[in-house]
């Protein structure tokens, strides 16, 4: 009976680091045009909340999906011509946030140089809860990226 | 411990040796045979009365059968079983919980999304975190176009 209530414990309470871990992620391009209020494009309507402190009135879709993690691997989402973002999920605190390593890489002015990492942050992502990394210059506005880890 | 040549007759009289007369003169004259005979005789006085053995009188003996038969024919505690599975599964139950404690980090809600660390490549370029009035924890880099142009 101890023996099942440890096995039972255990089995509940370990933390779920070797699981894959279901990732939404929106890459949107901000901007100051005027609007008020402010315009989002089709798609874009769940960020509203994680974008809202933002000096920008207009947010335009760059990219928008879900992707599939696999734990302690580097997984590469193409943004745009010259952000790339690279997810890394570490492993599960005890609080139930996933630990994750958020890169975005800058391409080469020159196609003989090498990629620049622009941010590199290791976030504790709690589970349902949206956070963001932005500032990366575009030719208009700035790139905005909105992370969500599933439930 | 004083000591006399005397004490080994001493002791041999004390234990029942026959009676020797010179011995007893001697005693009676030397403090440290006297002391030590005095000595034995109440040790032995001691041990008499460690050693009293307790004994039933006739009177006694069928109220001692009585007590003996009620501890024979008391009967047997039914529930004693039910109590060590109760205790049992208690302690399995603190167990659990414990370990469970330990290994969940115990019943602490799920807290807010947090920035472990942060940092760029980018000359000139600086970081800062946040949390929005909305709860939204947020990166920002703030960086020069000249980066991308």
């Amino acid at each position: 009976m101890i023996l099942a209530g440890l096995i039972a414990a255990i089995a509940l309470g370990a933390p779920a680091g070797e699981e894959p871990v279901s990732m939404s992620v929106w890459a949107v391009q901000a901007t100051q045009e005027g609007h008020s209020p402010k315009q989002f494009e089709a798609g874009l309507e769940s960020i509203r909340g994680a974008v809202a402190d933002l000096p920008f009135d207009t947010y335009r879709k760059v990219q928008a999906l879900t992707q599939t993690l696999p734990a302690g691997q580097e997984t590469r989402v193409a943004i745009d011509a010259r952000y790339t973002l690279f997810l890394k999920p570490l492993d599960t605190d005890p609080e139930g946030r996933i630990r994750l390593e958020v890169r975005v890489e800058l391409a080469p002015k020159a196609p003989q140089d090498k990629p620049v990492t622009a941010l590199s942050t290791r976030l504790a992502l709690a589970p349902g809860k949206q956070a963001k990394v932005g500032g990366f210059k575009l030719e208009q506005g700035e790139l905005v990226i909105v992370l969500s880890p599933g439930k | 411990m004083n000591s006399c040549r005397w004490m080994k007759r001493v002791e041999a009289c004390f234990d029942g040796a026959p009676a020797d007369p010179a011995v007893e003169r001697h005693t009676a004259a030397c403090p440290v045979c006297a002391a030590h005979l005095e000595a034995l005789r109440r040790m032995r006085a001691g041990v008499a009365a460690v050693a009293v053995r307790e004994s039933v009188t006739d009177a006694q003996f069928p109220a001692f059968m009585r007590g003996i038969r009620e501890g024979i024919e008391r009967p047997e505690r039914h529930h004693t079983g039910f109590w060590a599975v109760l205790s049992l599964t208690a302690a399995a139950l603190i167990v659990a919980v414990a370990t469970f404690a330990v290994f969940s980090g115990g019943t602490a809600p799920v807290r807010a999304t947090e920035v472990e660390s942060m940092s760029t490549d980018l000359q000139g370029a600086k970081v800062d975190t946040y949390r929005s009035e909305e709860g939204v924890t947020t990166v920002w880099i703030t960086m020069s176009k000249d980066d991308v142009e």
